[in-house]
């Protein structure tokens, strides 16, 4: 065995005891934060990790290809939480190079508190009747310090920035914010959201939404994100986008549209007006198809509603839609158009009147 | 009523999303692809069927990511080793050790192939690692199941475990002349 081989099989060792003990279902955001260290700590880490997981993915595909089993009934959960103090010793190995100060004895000790821990969620859970949640993540102080805001289906909320910028999350929407001496920067994670910048010479403010760059020039503008596609409508000023090295300038009055997979981003002119209406509580449509409404409308109410024929789908629609309050929305999409809903199976189903 | 099961997951979900992504950051070794892994584990975890009872809601989370982030690098170094083969022929990467992940025809009967060499692999095994091995991996037993029906302790348990992925990278690695 020469040297880089007794390294290897060092590595590999301690890519096993992590395999091992990050597989058990006791294993928590502590031990998961140990493990992320031993990851960053150098890439042959990471390799080494990959050969075990990679190895053993035969049975991952006919055996498990569902979700941990930390499934337990009641009747176990008040042992388990005994036993986590006390058996959960033995089995952290402890791997090699492992700084004094991330001991894994230090992780155990914290396990000793998981029933507050679980208190503690149940009470965050209570506020989310107020559809906003707001944490403050300042676990790693090498990063810098992230503020996450996010809304359920249905939900709206508006943020006001220490800079004075003004943010509306609309349904279903996450954003996080890391401002710095240097840069605003916001992650939309997913939804949509309607910024209206406060000027800031020294900090550009720069939205990241999947593989799209924002970079605002003074200005207010709204970011749609889906699976298939990217939206950036402009209000008031110019933003830039940016998609691997081309960029696209939007100004007031413009649509950008970005297909996933595709570079190009088309734009288009729009009403300045009809730009995020979502936050008055409305949206304008004008002569659409309700196949296209009905997808829109579905995001803000967790009861969707589909349609039964074709008929349905190509009728077309113009005016004003409250997104409030479903069931007068409803009414008066039925008062305006020949369609009549009823309520099957928890959904909406829209027929033909006739 | 609040306090369902998806909302409670949805509140540590927030909480943990910096930690998630960071430990995301560095399995995948990209950004952007965590960020993607990250969103398909709130995706899953706002759409899907949860269990009725997780204990333990944080370390759900973490090992839902884990397993999504090893789908996403199965599938890139699917991709890679396609795009590659060629080159690949002669060096060691076209070894055993990546046999799995080459893209095949009929890619149900590679897997069949292997975990039946996986099977004749666990034959050599000491009994105790191989049924220890075989609950947690085949049954998706947790390890204080294992621990109980065994009756064992749960860092026994661990400790067989390793001996059983060791023997099997063994094979894995065996025309590599380690050591």
């Amino acid at each position: 065995m020469n040297k880089k081989t007794v390294m290897t099989e060092l590595i590999m060792e301690q890519a096993r005891t992590w395999y091992v003990r990050m597989g058990s279902e006791l294993a928590g955001a502590d031990d998961w934060a140990l493990f992320t260290d031993w990851l960053e700590e150098s890439p042959l880490h990471v390799d080494a990790y990959d050969q075990v997981e990679l190895s053993l993915s035969a049975i991952t595909a006919p055996a498990l290809d569902q979700e941990p089993a930390l499934v337990q009934d009641n009747a176990v959960q008040e042992n388990t939480v005994q036993e986590r103090a006390d058996n959960v010793v033995p089995l952290f190995t402890k791997p090699n190079n492992i700084p004094e100060n991330k001991s894994p004895d230090q992780s155990v000790a914290d396990k000793k508190r998981p029933k507050i821990v679980w208190a503690r969620y149940a009470g965050i859970a209570a506020l989310f009747v107020a559809a906003l949640t707001v944490f403050y993540s300042s676990n790693f102080s090498s990063q810098p310090s992230v503020q996450t805001y996010a809304t359920n289906i249905g939900g709206q909320e508006a943020i006001v920035l220490a800079d004075g910028t003004r943010i509306n999350l609309n349904t279903n929407t996450q954003i996080s914010v890391a401002m710095t001496k240097k840069s605003r920067i916001v992650t939309l994670a997913s939804g949509e959201a309607f910024f209206d910048i406060a000027k800031d010479k020294k900090r550009p403010f720069i939205v990241n939404a999947r593989d799209v760059r924002i970079t605002d020039i003074g200005t207010s503008f709204s970011v749609y994100s889906t699976d298939t596609a990217l939206t950036v409508s402009v209000v008031d000023g110019i933003v830039d986008m940016q998609n691997g090295d081309q960029t696209t300038r939007v100004i007031k009055g413009q649509q950008a549209v970005h297909n996933r997979g595709d570079n190009n981003i088309a734009l288009r002119a729009i009403d300045v007006e009809s730009i995020s209406t979502w936050r008055d509580g409305v949206l304008i449509f004008e002569d659409a198809e309700l196949a296209t409404i009905i997808p829109e409308l579905n995001r803000y109410f967790e009861t969707q509603i589909s349609f039964s024929d074709e008929d349905v789908a190509d009728l077309t629609f113009s005016g004003v839609l409250n997104i409030s309050d479903q069931s007068m929305m409803l009414g008066s999409m039925e008062a305006l158009m020949p369609i009549k809903s009823e309520r099957e199976n928890g959904q909406i189903l829209l027929s033909s009147k006739n | 009523m609040p306090n369902t099961q998806r909302d409670i997951l949805t509140a540590v979900y927030l909480e943990q999303r910096p930690a998630l992504l960071r430990f995301l950051c560095a399995r995948l070794r990209n950004t952007e692809r965590a960020e993607d892994v990250l969103q398909d584990v709130y995706l899953k975890l706002t759409r899907t069927n949860l269990p009725p009872i997780i204990d333990n809601p944080s370390g759900f989370l973490f090992r839902m990511a884990s397993n999504l982030a090893l789908d996403h690098i199965r599938k890139g170094k699917r991709a890679r080793l396609r795009d590659q083969a060629w080159s690949d022929l002669n060096s060691e990467k076209s070894g055993s050790q990546f046999r799995a992940d080459i893209p095949h025809a009929d890619d149900a009967l590679i897997a069949k192939e292997r975990l039946a060499a996986l099977n004749t692999r666990l034959q050599t095994l000491s009994p105790k690692a191989r049924e220890a091995f075989k609950r947690h991996k085949f049954e998706g037993q947790p390890y204080k199941q294992v621990a109980d029906e065994m009756g064992i302790s749960i860092g026994t348990v661990g400790k067989h475990l390793g001996k059983a992925i060791k023997h099997i990278m063994d094979a894995d690695l065996g025309d590599k002349n380690y050591g």
